[in-house]
């Protein structure tokens, strides 16, 4: 059910750098095999992570075609020695889903765009339960400062070494580090008041 | 909050369906369209097939395919070569344009 959504870069970067630049370079020389091929690579990537941090599927078909766009966009300037492609993609995958956020919540004024989870009685279905928790999730990870949200979504919803992680938020591993640890710290105190409703009861 | 039941809840978060082919392909038609003309080293032909036609981009994907296909005809055998992944991409020449327009075309290379 996954696909290829959940692969992430870990399998992609270091020895596939010449993978990525040789794409573009074939891409560039105007063979539209590379067209192909850069889209599979990239766009299911591009679209599961924008699923994931925004829950919403219409959503996440734009911010995959606006990075792919901007990949067509980029190739001709591509120089090698910089990111690898991966990183790049997704950087601007990220940077785009955390913009919608921020306008989103500018729209709605004061107040973070999230849907009132239902409040599951005994019997509630567990599907309804579910999405519960996950719009839970989403809800408190909007609260986490920018920096520490971005290196939560690479490290527990994309499952991104920490290397990799750095790469993409252009920092150190050290502060990829810190910033997760004080993710983890600021995610559990928001949601452990809303531990009960989320089915944490000891049955 | 214990670890296992954060773990829990990205776990349920990561569980995302497919993105749907229709998307990638109009993705991957849009990374065509983008992309410079293909190098093509060819003689020249007697008379401008591609201005005939509208260019590459008049013309859209497939049926620069088969213009390729075309353009193979007055281009040198290596040329041929090159060509072939653009050409196998799109099943060989479609028949996009109509038998009788390419019979028009090779009339053109003979007379």
């Amino acid at each position: 059910m996954d696909g290829t959504g959940n692969i992430g870069l870990r399998h992609m970067n270091a020895a596939r750098d010449h993978h990525g630049s040789d794409l573009l370079r074939r891409y560039g020389a105007g063979d539209p095999t590379a067209a192909r091929e850069l889209s599979a690579l990239f766009a299911p990537r591009s679209y599961a992570l924008a699923l994931r941090v925004l829950g919403d599927r219409a959503e996440a078909e734009d911010i995959a075609q606006e990075t792919m766009l901007r990949l067509w966009q980029a190739a001709p300037d591509w120089h090698e020695g910089g990111a690898s492609l991966g990183t790049w993609v997704y950087r601007v995958a990220l940077n785009l889903c955390i913009d919608r956020q921020r306008k989103s919540r500018r729209a709605v004024t004061g107040v973070d765009q999230v849907a009132e989870p239902v409040d599951p009685a005994p019997s509630a279905a567990a599907t309804l339960q579910g999405k519960s928790r996950v719009q839970e999730l989403r809800a408190a990870l909007g609260q986490l400062p920018e920096r520490q949200r971005q290196a939560m979504i690479l490290r527990h919803l994309e499952e991104l070494p920490n290397p990799e992680i750095a790469a993409i938020m252009e920092i150190s591993i050290e502060a990829v580090e810190s910033l997760t640890a004080r993710g983890k710290r600021g995610l559990k105190k928001h949601l452990s008041g809303r531990q009960e409703e989320l089915g944490y009861r000891d049955d | 909050m214990q670890d296992k039941d954060l773990d829990a809840l990205f776990q349920s978060a990561r569980d995302v369906p497919d993105m749907p082919d229709a998307l990638l392909q109009q993705i991957a038609r849009q990374g065509i369209a983008a992309q410079p003309l293909p190098t093509v080293a060819r003689k020249q032909p007697r008379f401008s097939l591609l201005a005939l036609l509208g260019g590459w981009r008049g013309m859209g994907g497939l049926a620069a395919a088969c213009a390729v296909g075309v353009m193979i005809g007055f281009a040198a055998p290596v040329t041929w070569v090159e060509q072939m992944p653009v050409l196998a991409q799109y099943g060989g020449a479609p028949d996009i344009l109509g038998t009788d327009m390419m019979d028009l075309y090779f009339q053109g290379e003979d007379g």
